[in-house]
């Protein structure tokens, strides 16, 4: 919030403007077991309960306005520690979801339109993604006892799907080595998407649930094109 | 199931006289008429609530309460008649009075404020207007709440805001909800729209004209400030003792607690005992609010009668016996017994066994020393202190009185955590510090004492209320006839523990001990 120094006529907001969601936040007693179990506490004054408590007063521009809703990493520790059952991090999902999609954190609307139009976050075209893909699957070819290994790009009939977080393809490619290491010494029958192979899901981060469905229906999509049972969805 | 008590042999009475009729009492009576006890309610209203058959003196008040456990003789009044009624047991279980608790909030009465009950009744102010109004219920918020209390504003609030759909507001500390049923009253009240308030470090503030109140505060959880104008303010209340717990505590002779209801401050009375042995206070007499606690104070109370009854309670080893060639009447003993164990028998005192705790006071404070109290009579003691100097050679001889409730376990349990005692100290255990005479003290110096410790209770804990004081204060007349012969005041030492305290203990013992060495042995 801007200005803590305003004085607010209580009576004058309305309280039960938020009665109807489903997150229990109208039951907090304010004992503050949440903000001494967040991680996040403290990052910029937040705590979980301000949260709660201005969703429970009904505070409506104020929690739209505030960074803290954003503050907040869906970690749900604060969850797992709440007395009354207060589902805080469902809670902040619905708050993020109040603001304008221009307003929301540049990085992940610039992503999340992104991923909408391509496919994933980077607008990374399928070639260079393959080509990224086969470049790594070499050089762990040539480490001793993965002699011949390849990476089996659109398997069909394939035992496993795997997503890729786009940080993988683009500065942490090092860490795809690890995966697929244990695959093929577990002897693991995988596949990986050539499209839609975006894991992140900036959907769900922002609270918009209408594109959160779109990213998740894209890879069940390719489950059912590839003709794949299982699913290993890392994010 | 009805069952028959075994009464002790030689009880005169085996009835139970109950002052009082509300639902405390109640359950006090249905419980000891279950065990086929006779039971006869005292109650200065009408017998309204009281099952019927039972033996209501209605419209009634003791003024006197003569003699102890199993055979008491209370003086009743009912309609200007006068007559006795006997007991077994007494308990006392009167109505305290609800008090607002507008003072403690800087508040007078007003047609906006208004007390607790009167808006749980549905009797609102004129000013509230349904849909529109602002009501605040003010809780807890000057002294710890009560959950009773607590009960009743979450009811009234949950009421104000879904029948009557006024924007309604708790400001409280603690919300105590551990009681029945209180979590979910909290969730009904929220669910109604009531919001609650907490202050745990700061406090509204409210300032209250004729035209209106405002209250003012900051949301602790948020920082953000608020201000409230309602167009009604309830304040909860207290339970406060009614003016009749004076004239029961004077008929019955009963130390009060600082708000006079009628147990004292004092954790070996609880729940149910009072200073008087078959007495006991239950529920509101003891400044209880609420069924729950009610309800728990009647079962104890059961209990407690059935035990006394029974002549099963604990009893005291040792009493105290009034020499009447000796006494010369002055009363001291009947003003210092704090369990009222001294009867005067036309104008003689008397001590009745029963009610006597042993805990020796009268007769360390009779100044005619008229009071024997076995074994603990000073020319016993001092023999023995004569004994235990012969039987040590340490140039350094020293004597320690211990109270039998405080410094006797402490010590124990020193012995069992390694604890060796000086070899030069000999230690005396008594009932109570408050049996310590001057004659006992000077005794052990007769003895060539270089030093005597006496440890008592601390002063608020003391089993006979005044037991330790006494005990200060034999020792500062024995200090002040040191200071004037100039001998070293502090070779007599006071010092209070806690029965747990065993390092204590070793640590008063210790810093005793050095002390008088410090002093050297006394001249022969
Ligand atoms: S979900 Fe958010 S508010 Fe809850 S503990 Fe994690 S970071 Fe904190
Ligand atoms: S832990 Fe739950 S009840 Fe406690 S302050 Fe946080 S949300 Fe409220
Ligand atoms: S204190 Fe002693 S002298 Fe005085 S009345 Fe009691 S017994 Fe008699
Ligand atoms: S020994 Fe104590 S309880 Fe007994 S009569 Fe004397 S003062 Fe009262």
């Amino acid at each position: 919030m801007n200005d803590m120094n305003t004085t607010i006529d209580l009576s004058a907001l309305d309280h039960d403007r938020f009665k109807s969601w489903p997150n229990d936040q109208d039951y907090c007693v304010t004992c503050g077991l949440c903000s001494s179990d967040c991680p996040a506490s403290g990052i910029d004054d937040f705590d979980p309960r301000k949260l709660v408590r201005m969703v429970g007063l009904g505070m409506k521009d104020e929690i739209i306005e505030t960074r803290w809703s954003w503050v907040c990493t869906l970690c749900g520790k604060c969850q797992n520690v709440c007395p009354m059952g207060v589902q805080i991090p469902s809670m902040v999902r619905q708050i993020r979801s109040m603001r304008d999609r221009d307003a929301t954190p540049g990085i992940l609307h610039k992503g999340l339109e992104t991923a909408i139009q391509s496919g994933n976050n980077l607008g990374l075209p399928r070639e260079d993604f393959i080509f990224i893909l086969e470049d790594v699957a070499e050089e762990i070819a040539e480490e001793p006892g993965f002699e011949g290994f390849k990476v089996p790009i659109d398997k069909q009939g394939a035992g496993l799907l795997t997503t890729i977080h786009n940080k993988l393809v683009n500065t942490h490619t090092e860490d795809l080595k690890h995966w697929w290491k244990i695959f093929h010494a577990a002897g693991e029958d995988w596949t990986v998407s050539s499209i839609n192979w975006e894991g992140t899901n900036w959907g769900y981060f922002t609270g918009d649930d209408e594109r959160m469905k779109i990213m998740t229906e894209r890879i069940v999509e390719q489950m059912d094109r590839l003709e794949v049972k299982n699913l290993l969805w890392p994010e | 199931m009805a069952t028959d008590l075994e009464l002790k042999d030689g009880g005169v009475a085996d009835n139970v006289v109950i002052i009082g009729g509300n639902a405390c009492a109640r359950q006090i009576g249905e419980k000891m008429e279950a065990r086929n006890v006779p039971v006869v309610y005292i109650i200065r209203e009408t017998a309204a609530g009281i099952q019927p058959g039972a033996n209501v003196l209605e419209k009634a008040g003791v003024t006197d309460c003569r003699g102890g456990v199993g055979d008491f003789t209370l003086s009743v009044r009912q309609n200007g008649k006068r007559f006795t009624q006997r007991a077994g047991a007494v308990v006392i279980a009167e109505n305290g009075d609800l008090r607002p608790d507008h003072e403690a909030y800087g508040l007078d009465l007003s047609p906006r404020v208004r007390p607790l009950s009167e808006i749980a009744n549905g009797d609102l102010p004129d000013t509230v207007r349904p849909g529109e109004s602002v009501a605040v219920f003010l809780h807890g918020l000057a002294r710890e709440s009560n959950p009773a209390t607590t009960r009743t504003v979450m009811n009234s609030a949950l009421t104000l805001a879904r029948d009557k759909d006024l924007k309604t507001y708790v400001l409280t500390r603690n919300l105590k909800v551990a009681g029945n049923g209180l979590e979910k009253l909290y969730r009904s009240a929220r669910e109604a729209g009531v919001v609650f308030v907490k202050f745990t470090w700061t406090a509204p503030e409210i300032r209250c004209s004729h035209q209106e109140i405002q209250v003012s505060f900051t949301d602790e959880a948020t920082g953000v400030l608020f201000t409230l104008t309602p167009d009604v303010a309830a304040v909860d209340e207290i339970l406060a003792p009614s003016p009749a717990f004076k004239q029961i505590q004077a008929a019955f002779k009963l130390r009060t607690d600082s708000a006079g209801f009628l147990q004292a401050d004092n954790v070996h009375r609880f729940p149910v005992e009072t200073n008087r042995k078959g007495i006991f206070a239950a529920g509101p007499a003891r400044g209880l609010l609420g069924e729950h606690a009610w309800t728990a104070d009647a079962g104890a109370a059961a209990e407690a009668l059935t035990t006394v009854l029974q002549g099963k309670a604990p009893d005291s080893a040792h009493k105290a016996e009034i020499n009447r060639n000796q006494c010369v009447r002055c009363l001291t003993c009947y003003r210092v017994c704090t369990y009222r164990a001294v009867r005067i028998d036309i104008a003689r005192p008397r001590v009745i066994p029963e009610a006597c705790a042993g805990c020796g006071v009268c007769a360390a404070e009779c100044p005619r020393e008229a009071i024997r109290f076995n074994p603990y009579e000073p020319s016993a003691v001092s023999a023995g202190i004569v004994d235990a100097r012969l039987e040590r050679s340490e140039e350094l001889f020293t004597v320690a009185f211990l109270c039998g409730r405080s410094a006797v376990p402490a010590r124990e349990q020193a012995f069992r955590n390694g604890w060796n005692a000086p070899p030069g100290l000999f230690m005396i255990d008594v009932p109570c510090a408050g049996s310590i005479s001057v004659n006992h003290l000077l005794g052990a110096f007769q003895a060539g004492a270089g030093g005597v410790l006496v440890i008592g209770c601390h002063p608020d804990n003391c089993h006979s209320e005044n037991g330790t004081l006494h005990a200060k204060s034999r020792i500062k007349e024995l200090q002040n006839i040191f200071d004037k012969i100039d001998h070293p005041r502090d070779r007599v030492v006071s010092a209070s523990l806690a029965a747990n305290m065993d390092a204590g203990f070793v640590r008063i013992v210790e810093e005793f001990e050095n002390r008088i060495a410090g002093f050297g042995a006394p001249d022969k």
